[in-house]
């Protein structure tokens, strides 16, 4: 079963227009990014997160929505949009670096460290010899 | 953002521009463009983003991709001037190059019922979950190694016929090989020493001491390179190269004549959020990119004056026309708002210019590919919650109440 709570909806009376979502294990990394795509939903009335102390790590979105709409699946839909969201920008985002890749005509070269340090190391010693030397 | 009140909309003007969110337009609006890519730094614009979702993608790049780093040390002798728990911290922070995808997170609590004689430190620790490191280093005078190497050839003259003694042997040449590379140089430049210091008294004691100190002791600057890798379990087969630090002469202490560094370091999966030594990247950062107006025309005076005053050279003058050249350059420092010329200065909300400096871990291309997929986690995650939830409440309301709507 759950080992702890992810997601807690606080109502009034059951009446699902209005809801408080409390989050665990989430910060503004997710709660600001919820509450911008709910802000541009026109069914949403109100919504707006907050933190409600920085050492416990979780958040609470607060949904009011429009009439016979219900604020859960508000919530559902912004997350779904999300989701697409990121889809979009991971094709976008591996098309133009297959392109970059193309043009720059990077190769892949495995370059280590340690052999560049002992590269170094072997060049001054080279260097230490022929000084001697001349 | 717009907030309805009954029917009417209000929508609230951002800098004379309407940005809109629409999920099913987004692919449209929105572009990438890869500025600079190499080993350890991508550079990169994202046009047709906003802020919440740009900031969710640095923040995430910072605390939220799993890397691997040292977590608990086991130190058997410690007589340098570092004290253990700054051994520890140093430790800790060097960047190992191996790839999290082949580790899992260590369990905080035994996963089973610790026995009488069972340690709980070390119940946890599996191959798949830890990686041990092995740091012993000892600092000597090369007069006082050169015995040692003596009495050892002699040594193991004897342990040629034993063959318990093999392992042994291994080890001590593999030692000897390191330090005679040392040894060597140290040699060659004794004799540019001494003729320097014929010929240049002036320079200062202390460089003088140092560089004593490099001649006569070895390992005397302990580095990342001294970690070795042990390997548990069927490791050796996964990762037939060794596993290494991302850099090998990061200095991690300094030791004297008869100072001795022995542990024993067990390195774990964890996330930026635990401690920033997980961090997968030196920073990730993002800037909006600004957006520079000439309001009206100048006379040519005034526009050779604004060409100058620019410190980063934006503006420049082309067939007699003042133009905006780099406008990227920009850092807003507000010396063209000074005088009168009719400049509008501002931000572009939905243009970012994205950098990401990687530690070298992970190659910074696959850093972002990595925190967008763990953004689509989280917003999958939530809704499976959301959905567990809604089931949940249909059964309670079909046994009680029925739902209300106003």
């Amino acid at each position: 079963m759950n080992k702890s709570k992810k997601l807690e909806i606080q109502t009034k009376n059951g009446n699902l227009r209005n809801a408080t979502f409390t989050i665990h294990e989430e910060s503004h990394t997710l709660a600001n990014t919820v509450r911008y795509v709910l802000a541009h939903d026109d069914d949403v009335n109100f919504v707006g997160y907050s933190v409600p102390h920085p050492s416990e790590f979780k958040v609470n979105v607060r949904v009011q929505t429009q009439q016979q709409k219900s604020s859960i699946e508000r919530f559902d839909q912004a997350l779904e949009s999300l989701c697409l969201v990121t889809n979009s920008i991971q094709d976008e985002f591996k098309n133009k670096l297959e392109k970059f890749k193309e043009e720059k005509g990077i190769q892949k070269e495995e370059v280590d460290p340690f052999v560049i340090s002992l590269k170094r190391q072997l060049r001054k010693e080279y260097k230490k010899m022929k000084a001697i030397i001349d | 953002m717009s907030i309805n009140v009954g029917k009417e909309k209000i929508s609230q003007v951002l800098d004379g521009e309407i940005l809109e969110f629409n999920p099913n337009n987004f692919s449209e609006n929105f572009s990438i463009e890869i500025e600079k890519l190499t080993k350890d730094r991508m550079e990169f614009v994202m046009r047709g983003i906003e802020a919440p979702l740009a900031n969710a993608f640095r923040r995430i790049l910072l605390s939220d991709i799993p890397t691997i780093a040292i977590e608990t040390i086991s130190i058997k002798n410690n007589t340098s001037v570092i004290q253990d728990e700054v051994l520890a911290h140093r430790l800790g922070l060097i960047p190992i190059n191996v790839d999290p995808k082949h580790f899992q997170y260590r369990p905080k609590q035994p996963l089973q019922k610790q026995d009488k004689n069972s340690r709980p430190e070390i119940s946890n620790a599996t191959e798949e979950n830890t990686l041990l490191f092995n740091l012993h280093v000892r600092c000597l005078k090369k007069t006082d190694w050169e015995k040692i190497k003596k009495s050892r050839e002699l040594l193991l003259q004897k342990q040629e016929q034993n063959k318990e003694m093999n392992i042994e042997k291994e080890e001590e040449e593999e030692k000897e090989n390191k330090l005679n590379v040392e040894i060597e140089s140290g040699s060659e430049s004794e004799d540019e020493q001494e003729e320097s210091e014929i010929d240049e008294r002036a320079k200062e004691c202390v460089e003088k001491i140092l560089t004593q100190r490099a001649k006569t002791l070895i390992n005397h600057r302990v580095l990342s390179s001294d970690l070795v890798w042990v390997p548990i379990g069927n490791q050796q087969t996964l990762f037939p190269k060794g596993i290494k630090p991302v850099l090998p002469d990061i200095l991690i202490a300094k030791l004297n004549e008869g100072q001795e560094i022995d542990l024993e370091c067990e390195a774990v999966k964890g996330t930026g959020r635990d401690h920033a030594k997980w961090c997968p990247v030196c920073t990730a950062s993002y800037r909006m990119l600004p957006s520079i107006k000439l309001k009206r025309e100048l006379t040519k005076n005034k526009s050779k004056k604004l060409v100058k005053t620019c410190p980063m050279k934006v503006f420049d003058i082309e067939d007699g026309l003042l133009e905006i050249k780099n406008s990227r350059k920009c850092t807003m420092c507000r010396e063209c708002l000074r005088g009168d010329y009719g400049v509008e200065l501002g931000l572009v909300k939905n243009e970012f210019y994205f950098w990401i400096e990687s530690t070298g871990i992970i190659p910074p291309e696959e850093l972002f590919q990595q925190a967008l997929e763990i953004f689509k986690e989280k917003c999958v995650n939530l809704k499976n919650n959301l959905q567990n939830f809604t089931q949940k409440k249909k059964e309670f309301n079909e046994n009680e109440e029925e739902m209300n709507y106003d």
